[in-house]
C-alpha cells in the first residue's frame, strides 16, 4: 500500500462519510433510538402480568402470600373471586393472564409443618412469557416460606418449590441486559454490512468506480480507506450506546478497553459482509436486499434471540460461521461476567479469522473484475 | 318516434384549422427549479416538427406536457384539440409516445409487445394483422417476431417501441430523444419508420440532441434553460443567421487558431477537420484583413472561402448571444510538449469472449503519439469493452495490447500510471466540492506534493472554474461537470488519454469547448483515444476506427475513408411535394431515396447520369423542381456503406 495514495483516498471517503448527515443520523438513531426501542419492546421480561387470585383460605398467611405476589411488580392483582369457574373465564377471555388459587387449609398446613401447595393457573398462549412469570412465581413462594420460616422461628419451612434454579451473573433475571447488549450487538451489524455495501455500490452506480479503477489505486487500498472512517464513526456511536446501558443499569464488570477492541474486529467483519456484498450488487437496491438476505439468519442465528445452545445441532454450526455468535459471546463475558482475555481470546481469534477471510474474498472478487 | 335515433349531441373538438399544437405561456416548476417557463409553440399538421437543447433544457418536461401526462404549472396547450390538462384522458387515447426510457416488455416477444399496445388502444382484429404486418415489414423486424423484446439489440428495441407507438395510427407522435446512443444505421432506419409514418398523415413532434437529426426536420424549436431561443425551418435559421461563416485553411493551424481568438473573440474560431472556421459578423465584409492580420503574425493562409453555416453554427451564434463567450482558458501553465514519434497505443489481435460470445474479435491498430484517434461504432460493437482492456480493467482473451509502451495485461499498474479516463457519465464525486475532486484524482494518481499546487491551477483553467474550488460538484452544469472530469482525468499528465462518449448529452457551445480542449492537449503531444455517436466530431479526428460487432471493419483518415469507399453520390431534391416524390423513387433501381427535412436524398451511383433520369421521372409525374444539387457524402454516409458491406460479406459467409 502506498500511503499518499491511501491518504487520498481515505480522505474522500471521511468527507462523503461526514457529509452524508442522513446516513450520520441512522447510524446514531440505530445505536440510540433502536437500541432502547428494543430493549424495551422486545425484552421478553414479565411486569404488571394481569392476575386474577381466588382465595379459599382467607387466612392472614395467604393475605401475605398474595400481597408478595402484588408488591413484586411482575404480577398486578386485577380480579379477585371465590369461584374457579370464573377463574376460567377470565383467562379465557384474556383479561387475565395469571391465575393464583389458594386452597383452603393453606394456613392450617403450614402451621401444621406440613406442605401447603399453592396452584398458579397461566396463559400458555405466549409460551415465554408464561415461563418468565413461572420463574418469577416460585422465587416469590419461596420468599414467603423463608420469612414465614423466620417469624415462626425453630419451625422448619416446608417450600413448594421443588427445584432451585441458581441464576448466576443476571441474578436479577433481567432479560433487558440481555437484550441491550444484543440489539449493541446487532446495530453494529446493520451499521457495518450496509454503511459498506451502500459506499461501495453508490461508486458502482455512479460509475466512479471505475474512474477509481483506471487509477493506480489498488483494490486494497480502496477498501481500507473505505473501512476506516464507517469503523470511526462506528465505535463513536459506541459511546451513547454506552450511556444507556449505563442507564438501564447494566453492569459492566469487565474492561471497557477489551469490549472497543472486540467491537472493532466485529465492525470489521460486518462491515466484510457488506462489501462483498457489493461485489455481486449493481444496484443500491439489489445491495439492500442481498444484505437483508445475509442479514436475517445471520441475526437469526447468532444467539441474539434464542441462545445458541438451543438450537437444533446443524444450525449450531452455522451460528459458529456468524462473527455476532461469538461478537455477543463476548459482550455477554464482558459486562455481565467480567471476564477477560484470557478466556475470550478464542471469540476474538474466530472473529478475526472470518473478517481476513471475507476482505480477502472481497479484494479477489474486485481484482478480478479489474482482470 | 321508437327505435330511430333522433339526433346526438357531439361535441366537436376542432382544432383551429391545422394546427395540432398550440402552447402559450407554458411554464413547469419542480420545487425552486424552472424546467420550462414561458415557451410559446405552434406545430401544424403534418410537421415533423424537432425539439433541440441540451441537458436540462427542459425537453423532456415541454414533451411530457404536450403528450398531458404531465401538468404545467402556468400557461396552457391544446394539442389536437384537447386541453391538455383538464381533457388529458381523451388526448392521450389520441397520440403515441414514446419516453426516453421506453416501455417494452423484455419477456415478451416482439410480436406480444405489439398485441399488446394493440389491445391497450383497441385496434380492431382485421386492420390490427395488417398494420402489425406493415410495420414489422417496414421496421425489418419480420424475421425476429417471435424473439423477446430484451433479446434484440438497442437499435431494435426502439424500433419494436416506435411501432408499438404507431399501432393504433396516431394523429400525433411524441418522441422524446428516440435515437440517443443509437448507431447510423439503426438511427436511419427509425427515421425511415418515422417517414412512412408522416406519408399516413401523422404529425410527429420530436427531441434529439444529434444536429443532423434536426436538419431533418421540417422546423426546429431550440430550448436553453427552459427557454426557448430560436424556432423555423433548419433553412429559414441559416439564412437569418446574421453575418456568415468563413472557412480558413492556414499553416500553422494552431497558431492561426490562438491568434483568431485572441485578435475576434467574437468571431469564435474553431477547429474542422484541417480547417478552421470562424464567424464573421458584418455580411458582406471583404475578407481581406483577416489575410493580413494572420500574415503579420507569419501564417501563411493558404485558402479562405465561404462556407454555408451548418445548424449547429446558427446555434451556437444564437447560445453565444445569451451568455458571453467564456474567455478560453488562460494556459497558466504550459505543459512541455512530449515527445511525438513512435506510438502511444498499439493493439494486435485483439480478442475478449465473453462465454460463447466474442465481444472484440482480432482487431489490431496502432496509434501515434499525439494523434486523435476517433473509435467508432454502433451500440455493442466492442467500443467499451476495448478501452476497459486498453485501460488494464479488463484482460484479452487473447491477443496484445501495448499502451505508452507497457504490456496492459503484464504491466497494468504501468499503464495506469500513465493513461487518463472520462467515460460517458462525467464521473465525479458530487457529494465534494470541485477542489476536493481535484486533490482527490491528484492523490490517487500520485501527483507529487511539489507539482500538486501548479496542476491544480491548471485544471481550474482548463476547466473554466478558477476561484469556484469551494462550489459543490453536484450544481455544475454539464458543460463544466464534462471539462471537471475531463481535467481530472489529466491532471497527473498522462501520455495517454481514453474519452469514451465524453459529449453524450452536452449542448453545442459546450462541445465545440471540449473538442477545442482535445486539440490542445493533442497539441502538447497527449495521444486521445475517443469514441463517439456524433458524426461531425468523427471529422475532427486524425484517425478514425469502425468497429462494427466486434471486427474492425474501416481505419484511417476521414479522408481516406472516404476516397477508399465507393458509397455513391448524394443528391439532394428540393420539390413542390416531396412525401409523392419520395413514393416515386421507392423502388426505383438504382436510386436510395429518403427524406431529409422538406427535402429529398438521393443516394445514386453517379449523379451526373441520375440527375436527367430522376428529373425526367418527376416532369413525367407533374412535380415542381425547385432544384436538385450535388451535396458532399457525409462521413456517416461512408460508414453505413461500410456496415451494409460488412452485413453482405457476413450474409454470404453464413449462406
Amino acid at each position: 500500500m502506498n500511503r499518499a495514495r491511501l491518504a487520498a483516498v481515505l480522505r474522500k471517503e471521511l468527507i462523503q462519510l461526514l457529509r452524508d448527515r442522513i446516513m450520520l443520523f441512522l447510524i446514531l438513531y440505530i445505536y440510540t433510538a433502536d437500541v432502547l426501542m428494543c430493549t424495551f419492546a422486545l425484552s421478553f421480561d414479565v411486569r404488571n402480568l394481569p392476575t386474577a387470585v381466588a382465595d379459599f383460605d382467607r387466612s392472614a398467611d395467604s393475605q401475605r402470600l398474595i400481597d408478595g405476589f402484588g408488591a413484586s411488580g411482575y404480577f398486578s392483582i386485577e380480579h379477585w373471586t371465590t369461584r374457579e369457574a370464573e377463574l376460567g373465564g377470565l383467562l379465557n377471555r384474556g383479561e387475565a393472564l395469571a391465575a393464583l388459587v389458594i386452597p383452603p387449609g393453606f394456613s392450617r398446613r403450614q402451621a401444621a409443618g406440613e406442605a401447603a401447595a399453592v396452584q398458579l393457573l397461566l396463559d400458555g398462549s405466549n409460551a415465554n412469557t408464561a415461563s418468565v412469570a413461572q420463574g418469577y412465581a416460585q422465587r416469590i413462594a419461596q420468599d414467603y416460606a423463608l420469612e414465614r420460616a423466620q417469624r415462626a422461628a425453630g419451625q422448619p419451612a416446608r417450600l413448594a418449590v421443588e427445584h432451585r434454579p441458581r441464576i448466576w451473573y443476571n441474578s436479577e433475571l433481567k432479560y433487558a441486559y440481555f437484550m441491550l447488549l444484543s440489539m449493541i450487538a446487532v446495530a453494529g451489524m446493520l451499521v457495518g454490512v450496509i454503511t459498506a455495501a451502500a459506499g461501495i455500490v453508490r461508486e458502482k452506480e455512479s460509475g466512479t468506480i471505475e474512474q477509481m479503477l483506471v487509477t493506480p489505486v489498488r483494490p486494497a487500498e480502496m477498501i481500507a480507506a473505505k473501512m476506516l472512517p464507517t469503523l470511526l464513526v462506528g465505535l463513536t456511536a459506541l459511546f451513547p450506546s454506552l450511556l444507556i446501558a449505563a442507564w438501564v443499569g447494566v453492569p459492566l464488570r469487565g474492561s471497557l478497553a477489551l469490549f472497543f477492541l472486540f467491537s472493532a474486529v466485529f465492525l470489521v467483519s460486518s462491515m466484510g459482509i457488506g462489501i462483498l456484498v457489493a461485489t455481486f450488487a449493481e444496484t443500491l437496491q439489489q445491495a439492500l436486499l442481498m444484505s437483508f438476505f445475509a442479514l436475517f439468519p445471520i441475526l437469526f442465528l447468532s444467539g441474539t434471540l434464542v441462545p445458541v445452545e438451543s438450537m437444533p445441532w446443524v444450525l449450531q454450526y452455522l451460528a459458529e460461521l456468524s462473527p455476532l455468535t461469538h461478537y455477543m459471546e463476548a459482550l455477554l463475558g464482558i459486562f455481565l461476567k467480567g471476564v477477560g482475555l484470557e478466556v475470550l481470546w478464542h471469540p476474538l481469534a474466530i472473529i478475526a479469522l472470518i473478517s481476513a477471510t471475507l476482505l480477502a474474498l472481497s479484494i479477489w472478487r474486485l481484482r478480478r473484475r479489474i482482470g | 318516434m321508437a327505435g330511430e335515433v333522433v339526433g346526438t349531441a357531439l361535441i366537436m373538438n376542432t382544432p383551429a384549422a391545422d394546427q395540432v399544437i398550440v402552447a402559450e405561456g407554458l411554464g413547469r416548476r419542480y420545487g425552486r427549479h424552472t424546467a420550462v417557463t414561458g415557451l410559446d409553440l405552434k406545430v401544424r399538421r403534418g410537421e415533423v416538427f424537432g425539439l433541440l437543447g441540451s441537458d436540462g433544457a427542459g425537453k423532456t418536461t415541454t414533451l411530457q406536457i404536450l403528450a398531458g401526462i404531465l401538468n404545467p404549472s402556468a400557461g396552457r396547450a391544446t394539442v389536437l384539440g384537447y386541453d391538455c390538462v383538464r381533457e388529458a384522458a381523451s388526448l392521450t387515447a389520441r397520440l403515441g409516445y414514446m419516453s426516453q426510457s421506453f416501455s417494452l416488455y423484455g419477456r415478451l416477444s416482439v410480436d406480444e409487445n405489439l398485441e399488446f399496445f394493440a389491445d391497450l388502444h383497441r385496434v380492431p382484429e382485421p386492420q390490427r394483422q395488417a398494420r402489425k404486418t406493415r410495420l414489422l415489414e417496414f421496421a425489418r423486424l419480420a424475421p425476429h417476431r417471435d424473439r423477446p423484446a430484451r433479446f434484440l439489440s438497442g437499435g431494435m428495441q426502439k424500433k419494436l417501441a416506435l411501432c408499438c407507438a404507431l399501432i393504433h395510427e396516431p394523429e400525433l407522435l411524441v418522441l422524446d430523444e428516440p435515437t440517443t446512443g443509437v448507431d447510423p444505421v439503426s438511427r436511419r432506419e427509425f427515421w425511415n419508420i418515422l417517414y412512412q409514418a408522416l406519408t399516413q398523415g401523422t404529425t410527429i413532434v420530436v427531441s434529439t440532441p444529434y444536429m443532423d437529426e434536426a436538419e431533418r426536420c421540417t422546423r426546429v424549436a431550440l430550448l436553453h434553460e427552459g427557454r426557448l431561443i430560436a424556432c423555423d425551418a433548419p433553412s429559414r435559421l441559416r439564412a437569418q443567421m446574421p453575418g456568415r461563416m468563413l472557412e480558413l485553411r492556414a499553416r500553422p493551424q494552431r497558431r492561426a487558431l490562438a491568434v483568431l481568438e485572441e485578435a475576434l473573440p467574437r468571431s469564435r474560431p474553431y477547429v474542422f477537420g484541417d480547417t478552421l472556421h470562424l464567424h464573421q459578423e458584418e455580411s458582406p465584409a471583404p475578407a481581406a484583413p483577416l489575410p493580413d492580420l494572420l500574415a503579420a503574425r507569419g501564417i501563411a493562409v493558404e485558402q479562405i472561402r465561404p462556407v454555408a453555416p451548418s445548424l449547429e453554427d446558427v446555434f451556437v451564434t444564437r447560445l453565444a448571444g445569451t451568455a458571453p463567450p467564456a474567455a478560453p482558458p488562460a494556459t497558466a501553465e504550459a505543459p512541455p510538449v512530449r515527445e511525438r514519434t513512435g506510438l502511444a497505443v498499439e493493439v494486435e489481435d485483439l480478442t475478449v469472449r465473453f462465454g460463447d460470445f466474442t465481444a472484440v474479435d482480432r482487431v489490431g491498430f496502432s496509434v501515434r503519439r499525439g494523434e486523435i484517434f476517433g473509435f467508432l461504432g454502433p451500440n455493442g460493437s466492442g467500443k467499451t469493452t476495448t478501452i476497459r482492456i486498453l485501460c488494464g480493467l479488463l484482460a484479452p482473451s487473447a491477443g496484445r495490447a501495448r499502451v505508452a509502451g507497457y504490456d496492459v495485461r503484464h504491466e497494468p499498474l504501468a499503464v495506469k500510471a500513465r493513461i487518463g479516463y472520462m467515460s460517458q457519465r462525467f464521473s465525479l464525486y458530487d457529494d465534494l466540492t470541485v477542489g476536493e475532486n481535484l486533490e482527490f484524482f491528484a492523490g490517487a494518481y500520485g501527483v507529487p506534493r511539489a507539482r500538486l499546487a501548479a496542476r491544480r491551477n491548471w485544471a481550474l483553467a482548463l476547466a473554466g472554474l478558477e476561484g469556484e474550488e469551494g462550489r459543490p460538484t453536484r450544481g455544475l452544469s454539464g458543460g463544466f461537470k464534462q471539462r471537471l472530469a475531463l481535467a481530472c482525468a489529466v491532471l497527473h499528465e498522462p501520455e495517454v488519454i481514453f474519452l469514451d462518449e465524453p459529449t453524450a448529452g452536452v449542448d453545442p457551445l459546450s462541445r465545440r469547448r471540449f473538442w477545442e480542449l482535445i486539440y490542445r492537449l493533442s497539441d502538447q503531444g497527449v495521444t486521445v483515444f475517443v469514441t463517439t455517436h456524433y458524426m461531425d466530431e468523427a471529422e475532427h479526428c486524425h484517425t478514425l476506427g469502425l468497429l462494427y460487432n466486434g471486427r474492425l471493419i474501416a481505419l484511417g483518415t476521414p479522408e481516406e475513408l472516404r476516397a477508399g469507399m465507393r458509397a455513391g453520390e448524394m443528391l439532394e431534391l428540393e420539390c413542390d411535394q416531396p412525401i409523392a416524390a419520395l413514393a416515386l423513387f421507392q423502388d426505383a433501381p438504382g436510386i436510395r431515396a429518403s427524406f431529409f427535412g422538406d427535402r429529398l436524398h438521393l443516394l445514386v451511383d453517379d449523379a451526373e447520369a441520375a440527375r436527367a433520369q430522376i428529373l425526367a421521372r418527376l416532369q413525367r409525374a407533374g412535380h415542381r423542381v425547385h432544384h436538385v444539387e450535388r451535396v458532399p457524402l457525409g462521413i456517416e454516409d461512408v460508414f453505413i456503406a461500410f456496415i451494409e458491406m460488412e452485413q453482405a460479406r457476413r450474409a454470404a459467409e453464413a449462406a
